[in-house]
């Protein structure tokens, strides 16, 4: 009768899945990382979908790992380095194809 | 070519590169890399037995490049992990705050002066970390590693990675607002305007 006690104002009950915005903030960047477990996982998002006071630190640390990971390079080995590679497996005795 | 030979071309070579990205942002040298993937390649190679097939042969390669990073560098680890050792908190602590967020949010409260900073000056201040947290910083967030294979590159447990990493990422985040301020991305502290 949830609906009933919001009706009449009173509090409605905590569900065991909404966390706190400490909560929240606690486990966010494991969030971002995808590092929680699926039922933590499901909370967080649950909480930062709704929350408005926890909306900018999220766009701030997405924003900062878009730059980062924006930064990476696929940036092949120099062809004097793979070479050098090769030249030393030879040495060991690998042959390559 | 013997079948040893063929797995390691198969498995190990392909990951000449990433090798290479690593040893780069760890050493800060182009010779110094290349000696670096050098000694990681014929090291692996000669231990190839020791390989688990199956398991992420990155993740090994860049165990044995840490490695030989640093044993070439004694005399810092031995710095560096007093340095780790004597403060290493709670990971969801340090999530739970973010006091680069707390001094920014004012003057630009969802981080877009982020966009505005370009790939080498985020390498830049990447590379100007302390070792270990930058180690911790490169393996998750250019090489996507998970907090389990990081803690294995590191021969750390995953709680200490969680704090280098977060720890880590702030310092990046401060070296990039105060590059943003300075580029007029983001305006001063209030009472900073005329420094």
């Amino acid at each position: 009768m949830d609906w009933l006690r919001r009706l009449l104002g009173g509090r409605r009950a905590r569900s065991p899945q909404e966390i706190t915005c400490m909560e929240a903030a606690e486990r966010l960047l494991e969030f971002l990382d995808g590092e929680l477990e699926e039922v933590s996982h499901e909370e967080v998002e649950a909480h930062l979908d709704v929350c408005q006071k926890c909306f900018p630190r999220l766009q701030f640390e997405k924003a900062f790992r878009e730059v980062v990971r924006g930064a990476r390079r696929g940036r092949p080995a120099p062809s004097h380095v793979r070479d050098r590679v090769l030249e030393v497996l030879g040495e060991e005795g690998h042959s390559s194809s | 070519m013997t079948e040893s030979s063929a797995d390691f071309e198969a498995e190990a070579l392909p990951h000449l590169d990433a090798v290479y990205s690593f040893a780069l942002r760890l050493s800060n040298s182009e010779e110094a890399a290349a000696d670096l993937v050098q000694d990681t390649f014929l090291r692996a190679y000669r231990s190839w037995d020791q390989y688990t097939p199956g398991t992420r042969c990155k993740s090994w390669l860049f165990t044995i490049c840490r490695n030989v990073f640093l044993r070439s560098r004694e005399r810092d680890r031995r710095r560096d992990e007093i340095l780790a050792e004597s403060a290493e908190p709670d990971p969801r602590a340090l999530s739970r705050e973010n006091p680069v967020f707390m001094e920014t949010r004012e003057r630009d409260p969802e981080g877009s002066f982020f966009r505005s900073i370009v790939d080498d000056r985020v390498l830049q201040a990447l590379d100007e970390l302390p070792k270990e947290f930058r180690m911790a910083v490169v393996l998750s967030d250019l090489e996507d590693l998970s907090y389990e294979e990081v803690a294995q590159v590191l021969d750390v447990p995953i709680g200490t990675v969680k704090s280098r990493l977060f720890r880590g990422r702030q310092l990046l985040q401060k070296a990039l607002v105060d590059y943003a301020v300075q580029e007029g991305y983001l305006p001063a502290p209030p009472g900073d305007e005329e420094s």
